[in-house]
């Protein structure tokens, strides 16, 4: 298994500061600038605690009193798009929210690999030899391993990283209301290997020692470097 | 007092997990619910106080410095030759060198030029180093004396820490140096002001 093998479904920039409660008093003036800058951001919570827009079905993002959280659907492979979003927010919340440092920023990056059946994506996951599992019965039970699942955490000093691996299924059972003809039934099912790759900081950051591009990319090119460690590709 | 537990959703704290993350229809095997004592209170992790916790060294938030921005990895570079330089003019002025700091000193002044190119980094960078740049100008040759040569290192070292610092606080900076008898303004500042008084 490899990293590339993968498809990027979801990126996550979420950074972390201590309580504000100035978002009560400016939130509208940060989402009236952003709403200047990208019209199509259309509201999804207003509460005093949190405000979140979705642009375009692409975009969620959540401003809180203690964080705030981009998320990304189906992102460039070079997160271009992201990094700029996701500077701009920081620039933004730091600036209304007079944040001077960030208790915690972290990047954290859903990738998913197709398989045509559960068995051969647990079969896969089970290959990279990352379980010594003993053979069976187990339990009492002579059943098939299935829907796997694995998390290993490592912390340095100044960051750490939480790489998960799972087998997992999912299912998709639409049928339009009665009378619209324009829309058709879906019922779908897939099966693959969830790769979940979270890189965080620990300690305080300061405002001044930080550039979301510099910091996202440094993040990236680390995962695509080493994920193949934990794959065994 | 009511006895208080720690837990970490989904093994440890992780970044923004948006609620229904899993797609729907997802298959998740089912956990056996342990639940808490009703007199338990539990404390999520992320709802816990924040203890306040060391600011991180900005070498150790970029470990992999060849990665990052041109203009971050060239100030990096040349902010630690600055500081070289600074540390070698202050072992002099402690051996009573003052030649030798001298020297030192004028090898730091000969990176500023360099230094101001990364300004991109920042106003508050750009001011920092056009602030340098101009206190040395208005020196017209003469040394700094180990105090202000002190400072000098105290804000190369602050802007290595810190390379997007906001401009309030870069001023901020600067002003220290002004109390020590430095003129960071250009010296055709002076010039400019006497023809406005004319």
């Amino acid at each position: 298994m490899n990293i590339k093998d993968f498809q990027l479904e979801r990126s996550v920039f979420e950074f972390r500061y201590s309580q504000s409660y100035l978002h009560w008093d400016r939130a509208g003036v940060l989402w009236h600038a952003a709403l200047s800058k990208w019209p199509k951001l259309k509201r999804t919570r207003g509460e005093p605690n949190i405000t979140s827009f979705m642009l375009e079905n692409d975009y969620e993002i959540s401003v809180m009193v203690d964080k705030t959280n981009i998320i990304c659907y189906y992102p460039k492979s070079n997160l271009a798009d992201f990094i700029e979003k996701a500077h701009y927010f920081l620039g933004s919340v730091t600036r209304q929210l007079e944040i001077e440092q960030f208790t915690r920023v972290g990047l954290r990056m859903f990738y998913f690999k197709s398989y045509p059946d559960e068995q051969s994506a647990s079969a896969d996951m089970l290959g990279a030899k990352l379980l010594n599992l003993p053979d069976g019965p187990h339990f009492g039970l002579d059943g098939s391993f299935t829907y796997p699942e694995l998390a290993a955490r490592w912390e340095g000093r100044a960051a750490g990283v939480t790489v998960r691996l799972r087998s997992e299924g999912r299912k998709i059972d639409f049928d339009p209301p009665h009378g619209i003809g324009e829309l058709q039934s879906v019922h779908e099912e897939k099966f693959g290997l969830v790769c979940d790759l979270d890189y965080y900081t620990k300690g305080t950051v300061t405002t001044g020692q930080f550039r979301t591009q510099d910091w996202i990319n440094q993040v990236l090119h680390m995962i695509r470097r080493d994920s193949h460690k934990f794959l065994g590709g | 007092m009511e006895p208080e537990i720690i837990v970490y959703p989904n093994g440890h704290d992780s970044t923004g997990i948006p609620e229904g993350s899993r797609a729907p229809g997802t298959r998740i095997p089912e956990e056996t619910g342990a639940s808490a004592t009703p007199d338990t209170k539990i404390i999520r992790e992320s709802e816990a106080p924040e203890s306040p916790s060391e600011q991180i060294p900005t070498e150790e938030l970029y470990p992999s410095i060849e990665n990052v921005s041109a203009d971050l990895n060239a100030a990096t570079r040349l902010l630690s030759l600055c500081l070289e330089n600074a540390d070698q003019a202050i072992q002099a002025h402690r051996e009573q060198d003052s030649i030798e700091a001298d020297d030192a000193l004028q090898r730091l002044q000969g990176i500023l030029p360099e230094l101001f190119c990364c300004r991109t980094l920042g106003d508050g960078f750009g001011i920092i180093v056009n602030g340098l740049m101009c206190a040395f100008q208005n020196l017209r040759g003469a040394p700094l004396t180990r105090t202000q040569t002190e400072k000098v290192r105290q804000i190369l070292v602050k802007l290595r820490s810190e390379p997007f610092l906001s401009v309030d606080n870069a001023v901020e900076a600067l002003q220290d140096l002004e109390q020590l008898e430095l003129v960071i303004e250009p010296p055709e500042f002076s010039y400019l002001a006497d023809m406005l008084n004319e």
